[in-house]
């Protein structure tokens, strides 16, 4: 009685054994990876609008609760909806995991979509450190330093910041053209300083490369219009001609959240 | 504040689907409405202290009538907060103001829908400084 007791134990736990699962390496980059393209293909079959999007997520993380990249991706509907608590808990989470990947781009999210200008210098401050020269949604680290700076109307810095972007973007290839936002900006900056000279300058040297962009139109017409230059009210025709034609600042997020200085066609009417 | 859904009967059925998606931002540029905001406020002798984020989210239905109101309020470092009520109905009182809504709107076939927009007013010390989209 006590053998057969002894072998049904053995059987019972070598059938135990046969069906657990081996142990997952949470900290391996390759079983990140493999986890991420797993469950990014289910929740994109719903969308990010979707409850499945978030559903997929949490299996993720169920499994390794480390993956950075499940953290920021769990968190894009509460961004563009505007739920800024439960978004940027979820951001905080993918930089805590991987903040060499991630804190550039909560940067990101700081500047363009909360407008939260002190935060967005910390982080790229940060980023900048851990890698440094590196580009975020297009830009340079201090395109977006150069915004941030020009929404807390430190114009002096504002100015650095862009000419350090727009020397990275030579130092790649010295005879390429400059991102045309790069110039919008660093013009508009010139503006705000009444350095009005060097902000016609650059903004016509951004309309050479964005004939239709009507914020540089309209803000070339305001420097026209400070210095009373009768062209001004030409660019103010322009800038509205563009915007009515669709032309707008060619950035991704724009659809979701204005750009710093980007205008409508109400603010070019009542200039 | 009125968190009751109001559409009008041509309305497509409230699916969720955000303004983005139809591309229906609000037609006025962020510096236009802080500085109604601004005024409106000042007409209201209403005032605030602190800082942080008061956002209003609701459906646009396809006649441009806002409804189903929620507020969401955070502090600078987005932590969930609450703001002083008066003033969040005095913010209230000028999001209604807003009648530049896209109207009459299409995403693949379906007509006429409405759609989910929000406005945030981020604040600074008390003044606000910034509204978002």
């Amino acid at each position: 009685m006590a053998r057969s007791l002894i072998l049904f134990l053995s059987i019972l736990v070598i059938r135990i054994s046969a069906y657990s699962q081996p142990k997952i390496d949470c900290n391996s980059k390759a079983v990140q990876d493999s986890l991420v393209e797993v469950y990014s293909k289910k929740a994109w079959m719903f969308g990010y609008n979707h409850p499945q999007w978030e559903a997929s997520w949490d299996s993720l993380l169920a499994i390794c609760p480390n993956v950075a990249m499940a953290y920021r991706e769990k968190a894009i509907p509460y961004l563009k909806n505007g739920d800024y608590a439960m978004a940027f808990k979820l951001e905080d989470k993918a930089v805590e995991f991987d903040p060499k990947s991630w804190i550039a781009y909560r940067g990101f999210l700081h500047c363009i979509f909360t407008k939260n200008y002190e935060k967005a210098l910390v982080d790229f401050d940060h980023a900048a450190k851990l890698a440094p020269k590196a580009y975020i949604m297009d830009h340079t680290y201090s395109f977006y330093r150069g915004l941030s700076f020009l929404g807390l109307e430190e114009y002096d810095q504002a100015e650095k910041a862009f000419l350090m972007d727009i020397a990275q973007q030579h130092e790649k290839n010295g005879s390429n053209d400059i991102h045309f936002n790069s110039l919008l900006y660093l013009g508009i900056v010139y503006y705000e300083m009444k350095d009005y000279k060097k902000a016609e300058k650059i903004l016509k040297d951004c309309l050479r490369l964005y004939e239709q962009l009507p914020e540089a139109n309209y803000y070339l017409a305001q420097t026209f219009k400070k210095t009373g230059n009768a062209a001004a009210s030409q660019y103010f025709q322009k800038a509205k001609e563009y915007f009515q034609q669709g032309y707008k600042i060619n950035e991704d997020n724009e659809v979701y959240t204005n750009y710093p200085k980007q205008i409508s066609l109400s603010g070019i009417d009542n200039k | 504040m009125d968190t009751t859904r109001i559409f009008h009967s041509d309305c497509a059925p409230p699916y969720a689907i955000y303004y983005y998606q139809v591309k229906a931002k609000y037609p006025a540029s962020s510096s236009t409405l802080l500085r109604e905001a601004r005024e409106f406020l000042k007409h209201k002798h209403s005032s605030i202290e602190g800082s942080g984020y008061i956002t209003f989210r609701f459906f646009v239905d396809c006649k441009g009538t806002m409804s189903r109101v929620q507020v969401l309020q955070t502090d600078e470092n987005y932590n969930t907060t609450h703001f002083s009520k008066d003033y969040v109905n005095d913010l209230y009182l000028y999001v209604k103001t807003l009648d530049q809504w896209l109207v009459n709107t299409e995403i693949q076939n379906l007509k006429n829908i409405n759609y989910i927009a929000f406005i945030s007013f981020k604040i600074k010390h008390g003044q606000i400084v910034n509204i978002i989209p």
